[in-house]
């Protein structure tokens, strides 16, 4: 998505940037890494702004190095939103956010949304978050995402034809037999 | 590495020109349409500016793909100040991650999304509060994260 995006941007007046949330990443994935990780994409864009490298300094000596708050974060971030003509944010897989961090994830990307109303905002997930992101936002839009049968099937052809422990034993028949299974219980997940 | 030539990107700039060609594997090939996507973005003008080249390993913790391809990914050019920056930002760094999703996905697979009517609508909206949010909701393993 974010490619796609970036794909029909062309004219670098609109930033892309985006997260993969993790859960063998859960712990360090807390609300300020995530908002810092979309700032700095999006500060690649015009340079480190002044204002940034005083926080930095501050910070650093804070206590041997205080990392940056989350306040602080948000105002770079809605500052850098503001120079640009339109961001897109694009999180993948919120599910994997701890659920603890969720509720503040989405109440900051509402902050932003309202503060920077051309803000659009991106997301997959699994099912049951679509309920945590309705309580932030009441007029999402929602794409079921379902096994593409059309996709299976091209994944699957690649899949073969790159085979390398393929014999003797592999005809059109065996092939047809494989995808014919596999698209089977696709087709019923 | 698209993700951040939108951003028009000074700073990445040099360091594709700077780039010896031997390193360019057939493992980085996919790198290769990134640097010219990058020259078609940003042109020659860019790719002038000199910057301190200075290499930062990052660990990166959100990537459970295994093996990232290309030696210049994990590659900032960044002075040893604003690559301190970048890490007091944040440690995250989703770029390797998107740089595996996009290595492995295979071309057309989820186009459907792109023509779907609450895509364009999302995309050509005015956005707004409430219409800033488009969510793609499905099970596991369905193919949410290759989407291209």
């Amino acid at each position: 998505m974010i490619d796609s995006l970036c794909d029909q941007v062309g004219d670098g007046d609109i930033a892309v940037v985006g997260l993969y949330c993790d859960f063998l990443a859960q712990q360090e994935q807390t609300i300020t890494n995530i908002m810092g990780a979309i700032l700095k994409q999006l500060v690649f864009k015009g340079g480190i702004p002044e204002d940034m490298r005083e926080a930095f300094q501050k910070g650093k000596g804070e206590f041997g190095g205080r990392g940056p708050l989350l306040e602080d974060l948000m105002r770079m971030l809605r500052m850098a939103i503001s120079s640009s003509p339109q961001v897109s944010i694009c999180i993948d897989a919120l599910d994997e956010c701890l659920p603890k961090h969720l509720p503040k994830l989405l109440k900051s990307l509402r902050d932003i949304v309202q503060e920077s109303p051309r803000t659009k905002i991106f997301l997959t997930g699994r099912p049951h978050v679509r309920g945590a992101i309705q309580r932030y936002f009441t007029g999402v839009v929602v794409i079921p995402i379902s096994p593409n049968m059309d996709d299976i099937r091209s994944y699957l052809d690649m899949r073969l034809d790159q085979d390398e422990d393929q014999d003797e034993a592999m005809d059109n028949d065996l092939r047809a037999d494989i995808l014919r299974t596999i698209l089977d219980k696709m087709s019923n997940m | 590495m698209l993700l951040q030539c939108c951003h028009t990107s000074s700073h990445i700039a040099p360091l594709f020109s700077a780039l010896p060609t031997e390193t360019i594997t057939p493992d980085t090939t996919p790198n290769c349409s990134a640097v010219y996507t990058f020259n078609q973005y940003f042109g020659q003008s860019a790719m002038a500016q000199t910057t301190h080249t200075h290499s930062v390993n990052i660990g990166d913790n959100n990537d459970r793909c295994g093996n990232i391809t290309g030696s210049f990914n994990n590659i900032f050019n960044l002075s040893d100040g604003d690559a301190q920056i970048m890490r007091w930002l944040s440690p995250l760094e989703p770029q390797n991650r998107h740089q595996s999703v996009r290595t492995d996905r295979l071309g057309g697979v989820g186009d459907w999304l792109l023509e779907t009517r609450e895509f364009r609508e999302w995309r050509g909206g005015e956005g707004g509060a409430n219409k800033a949010v488009l969510f793609c909701s499905g099970n596991p393993g369905v193919g949410k994260t290759y989407l291209k």
